[in-house]
């Protein structure tokens, strides 16, 4: 059952957990800084899943690593990362550790390669637990030194094997059988699907408010990824877990996501509620993917398409960057990026020109 | 480890050195008659023959080769002409020399290359990696002779502070060591630098500082593990160049050691010497591979697995 | 375009298809000799003119199939007949024709590129060695072929890598297409592509068919591609179809209950549907260790004692569905 839809008056009501401001990152390349993101304006709120699609370069997996500064050193962040009331990219690297697991855990895509193969399952999933269990909330009525002592002793008892058996505990409630086994084992030695899980267990290690999951099922069969999806789907119902599910298949939003932002070079051009985008999409580009999309429940001769492709990052062109491919473009696209405007039904929009309508 | 991966790879050393043994047996009779080759061709025939009995050269060849494994077996590997006494007990004394001159440049090349190229891998790009990688280029391309030539010109000849030859105090190490070290600390510096580049960039160091390690904890407890894998290969190489770098610089330095020994035999066709000295660089090297081959059993959960296909 | 497309003979037909590898497992002192079973005993006919789906998901024995048909991979047992002519064992003049008329594109457009060619150069290649044209004949037959491929010319003197995804499938396309086989393979031909040009290649497929009467053999996990595409659709299971019919009749009727699951995890890009999900659990067995009587009788929910006993047979439930179940026959 997914929670009541929130229209525009229930947004204003609650606050979001994540407040992206003005996002961007440029790279310094062997040719020069290349800018990936352009301003990035983009809300999570407590208990919603987001599915952050678009195609290759869009810049949606940067989007997610630029909020904890994964990026290294030849990224230059700018802009504001409001989760939880601090600004995520104000903070200095060590508060930042912190944040990290804790607060927001991200997964990846290709889970075999995201996990290092010399380690074994079990002391992966255990180092997540060392380093991100959360603190004991503080108790007013007892003495602060007896509070200091009991989370002391229980970082210290957590060592050994009552790591393990949490371990153990967390492996099974995702939904690894004979999880005992599954602790001694290499990551090459388990299959996909069973690594994913491995990894979603040690996202959760911590019970993070958010999880940023990044094209966690694209290398994973379509049986697979039915039931990472499931399972992470109940996680968010679990836990009341905010989740970034970025993705380049729309279909998966369509099942998955509550609301829905559409990446196009480095820019958001579409965001708002997946019921709506869906039925009446109005940025061309959008309307285009939507379109072309094959579905099993229907046939049809030809698809309809989306001309050119995604344009390299050193031919930009001037103006809205999707122009060159949309349909319906006028001369003010050519000259200027169209700003990210609301509209009526609480989705926001950059373009000139939307149009409306089922596709 | 499973028992299994060691007991294979042992038992592949053990054909390695039975090969060896074979071969040097065989190179040994195919190089001329060796009673010739000895004494020189103008030597009564009555010594020759003597000889040629002693060491059972007037058998057919594949008793000599029987009569051979056994002696073999036995630690009996001729006697060496010019000292008189067995010729295993003539290379055996010299070796204590010849490990502590590895061992030391074994020591510092470890400490100086392999920090200095993590080190240039953590600060990709900046001025100290470019300076570090230009310095290795510079010592791994010196010939060592030439560098050790050039030390004693300098440090023996010139200035006078430091001693150009044997191996009596702690001083006599210095030049020996610096000469045998650089190219080495060089390669070390330049390898683990790469290694280590190319482990930084992989997908689990992302995932585990996603986690909420620190840095210097991905460092040490992801990267370095990994980065040591390609790293324990160039090992074997390096024993290999250590024991060629120590030949050439034992001679430099008259450091008595058995690389020194060697190329005396040689030069005196101390027959018996020569033959202790291969065997004894064979055995070392193959020894070195199985090390590798264990610490990457050790290192590597991977290889551990057995994979093959065959149609 | 419903049902399938039967103009007499079929144009390729594959029968008791096997392929195992002889492996190791990690298992006592030097290994346990295993056997692994990637295709177990496929049989298919295609016929001319339809594109023909081969459907399944990783390790189920699609692409080596797919180099069975091709004569890449040697059968450990079984035959391929090609217009009614076996292809196994053919003299090397005899094979030079075959590969005339029997061509592939497989998933990596950058790996099959030869990154050192011009690209005008990489299509013209094939003519150039088969036939006794001119260099400058070649190249303009390939700027032809390139053109009608949309294409444009400022491409042809580029060397891959200065090229997109797309335009990097295309010219795969371009030189396979410039024999003028008659049998097309494509294994995950647009998998690798952007959702936005993946329709572009899928309807530029659609055309080359119609245009230049191409067979295409269609090999995919992605099923809503192959709802579209094909005519006729082979679902695999570890090595074994498992079921074969007409694409209305799969997708709307699916006999196996492996064919129900795999539909009803395929999302539909369309929110509130509401559907009910046929959810597997775990992962399939592997194929060094398939399991005894029906390979997929560990994971269905309609199990019954038969199936663990008894393999199913491969025999029509209707016409032109075939399926190997117990179950979905009435035989428990």
């Amino acid at each position: 059952m997914l929670p009541k839809s929130k229209s525009s008056a229930d947004k204003e009501k609650s606050l979001p957990l994540l407040q992206i401001t003005d996002l961007t990152v440029d790279f310094d390349l062997p040719g020069g800084w290349v800018r990936s993101l352009h301003g990035i304006n983009l809300e999570v709120y407590p208990g919603e899943i987001l599915g952050l699609v678009g195609e290759s370069g869009c810049g949606k997996s940067v989007t997610c690593m630029a909020m904890i500064k994964l990026l290294g050193p030849r990224a230059l962040i700018r802009g504001q990362v409001e989760f939880d009331g601090q600004d995520l990219l104000a903070l200095d690297e060590k508060a930042l550790t912190q944040v990290r697991g804790r607060d927001v855990a991200m997964i990846f895509q290709d889970p075999v390669s995201s996990l290092n193969p010399v380690h074994t399952i079990g002391r992966q999933v255990v180092e997540s637990i060392h380093y991100n269990t959360p603190p004991l909330p503080l108790n007013q009525s007892q003495p602060l030194g007896e509070q200091v002592q009991s989370a002391v002793e229980q970082q210290s008892r957590l060592t050994g094997s009552e790591a393990r058996e949490r371990a153990e505990r967390l492996l099974t409630r995702i939904g690894i059988p004979e999880a005992k086994q599954r602790l001694q084992d290499y990551p090459h030695q388990l299959s996909g699907g069973m690594n994913q899980r491995a990894m979603i267990a040690m996202a959760l290690a911590g019970q993070p408010q958010m999880l940023i999951a990044d094209e966690p099922t694209t290398a994973l069969d379509v049986t697979i990824q039915a039931q990472i999806l499931e399972l992470i789907r109940d996680l968010r119902h679990e836990m009341g877990m905010s989740i970034i599910l970025v993705t380049h298949d729309l279909s998966v939003v369509a099942e998955t996501c509550d609301r829905m932002a559409v990446m196009y070079c480095g820019r958001i051009v579409e965001e708002g509620l997946v019921q709506n985008m869906f039925a009446d999409p109005h940025h061309p580009y959008t309307r285009g993917l939507l379109a072309s999309l094959p579905r099993i429940d229907q046939r049809t001769d030809k698809l309809p398409t989306v001309e050119g492709s995604v344009p390299a990052p050193h031919e930009m062109p001037s103006g809205c960057s999707f122009e060159p491919r949309c349909q319906w473009s006028l001369n003010e696209c050519r000259i200027q990026h169209p700003p990210l405007i609301s509209c009526a039904d609480g989705r926001t929009i950059a373009c000139f020109n939307p149009q409306r309508g089922a596709v | 480890m499973p028992t299994r991966y060691i007991i294979q790879k042992l038992l592949r050393a053990l054909l390695t050195i039975w090969i060896i043994v074979t071969f040097v047996f065989i190179v040994l009779r195919l190089s001329g008659d060796s009673a010739l080759m000895i004494f020189g061709p103008d030597v009564d025939a009555e010594a020759i023959k003597t000889l040629r009995e002693d060491w059972g050269l007037n058998k057919p060849i594949w008793q000599q080769y029987l009569f051979y494994i056994e002696k073999v077996f036995h630690g009996d590997l001729g006697k060496s002409y010019l000292d008189g006494r067995a010729a295993f007990d003539v290379v055996m004394e010299r070796i204590p020399k010849t490990l502590s001159l590895m061992g030391v440049t074994a020591i510092v090349t470890f400490l100086i290359g392999i920090p200095a190229g993590i080190y240039s891998a953590l600060h990709h790009n900046t001025k100290t990696d470019r300076m570090t990688m230009t310095m290795s280029v510079m010592g791994l391309s010196i010939p060592n002779f030439f560098l050790g030539v050039l030390l004693i010109l300098l440090f023996s000849v010139a200035w006078q502070i430091l001693p150009s030859a044997g191996s009596e105090t702690g001083w006599h190490y210095v030049m020996p060591v610096i000469t045998m070290a650089t190219a080495e600390a060089s390669v070390f510096a330049r390898f683990t630098r790469s290694a280590m580049l190319e482990v930084l960039n992989k997908p689990y160091i992302r995932t585990a500082l996603a986690k909420g390690v620190p840095w210097k904890n991905v460092v040490r407890e992801h990267a370095l593990p990994n980065a040591a894998i390609p790293t324990v290969t160039i090992a074997g190489f390096f024993v290999g160049s250590l024991i060629v770098g120590g030949v050439v610089t034992e001679n430099v330095f008259a450091w008595p050691g058995v690389g020194r020994l060697l190329v005396n035999a040689v030069a005196n066709r101390d027959l018996a010497v020569v033959q202790v000295a291969v065997l004894l660089i064979a055995f070392s090297m193959v020894a070195t591979n199985l090390l590798v081959d264990f610490a990457y059993g050790w290192l590597d959960p991977r290889v551990r697995d057995l994979r093959g296909e065959s149609t | 375009m419903n049902g399938q497309i039967n103009n007499g003979q079929p144009l390729l037909k594959a029968t008791g298809l096997v392929r195992h590898f002889q492996v190791r497992q990690s298992k006592g002192l030097f290994g346990k000799k295993a056997v692994l079973k990637a295709v177990d005993d496929v049989s298919f006919a295609v016929n001319r003119g339809e594109t023909f789906g081969l459907v399944g998901e990783s390790g189920c024995g699609k692409s080596t199939t797919a180099r069975l048909i091709l004569d890449i991979d040697k059968p450990t047992a079984g035959t391929v007949d090609f217009k009614d002519q076996q292809i196994s064992g053919l003299p090397p003049a005899d094979r030079r024709q075959l590969a005339l008329q029997m061509q592939y594109v497989f998933q990596d457009p950058l790996g099959a590129l030869d990154p050192r060619m011009r690209i005008i150069d990489q299509v013209a290649e094939p003519l150039h060695i088969h036939s006794q044209a001119s260099g400058s004949v070649c190249r303009d037959k390939a700027a032809d072929m390139l053109l009608s491929l949309d294409l444009k010319d400022h491409v042809f003197q580029r060397y891959p890598h200065e090229l997109s995804g797309g335009q990097r499938q295309r010219v795969v396309l371009a030189r396979a297409l410039i024999l003028e086989p008659e049998l097309l393979i494509c294994d995950e031909p647009i998998s690798a592509l952007d959702v936005s040009i993946q329709a572009q290649v899928l309807n530029l497929l659609t055309d080359l068919r119609e245009r230049m009467r191409l067979t295409i053999i269609f090999i995919s996990h992605d099923m809503s591609v192959v709802r579209h595409t094909c005519h006729q659709v082979a679902v695999m299971y570890l090595g074994k179809i498992v079921e074969l019919a007409p694409n209305d009749l799969l997708f709307q009727s699916a006999a196996h209950p492996y064919t129900q699951a795999l539909l009803s995890a395929v999302p539909i890009p369309q929110p509130g549907l509401g559907r009910k999900r046929v959810l597997l659990t775990g992962d399939p067995p592997s194929p060094i260790d398939i399991p005894a009587g029906c390979r997929f009788h560990t994971r269905c929910r309609f199990a019954e004692p038969l199936c663990s006993e008894h393999s199913p047979q491969f025999k029509p439930l209707r016409e032109g569905q075939w399926v190997a179940c117990h179950v979905a026959h009435g035989d428990t």
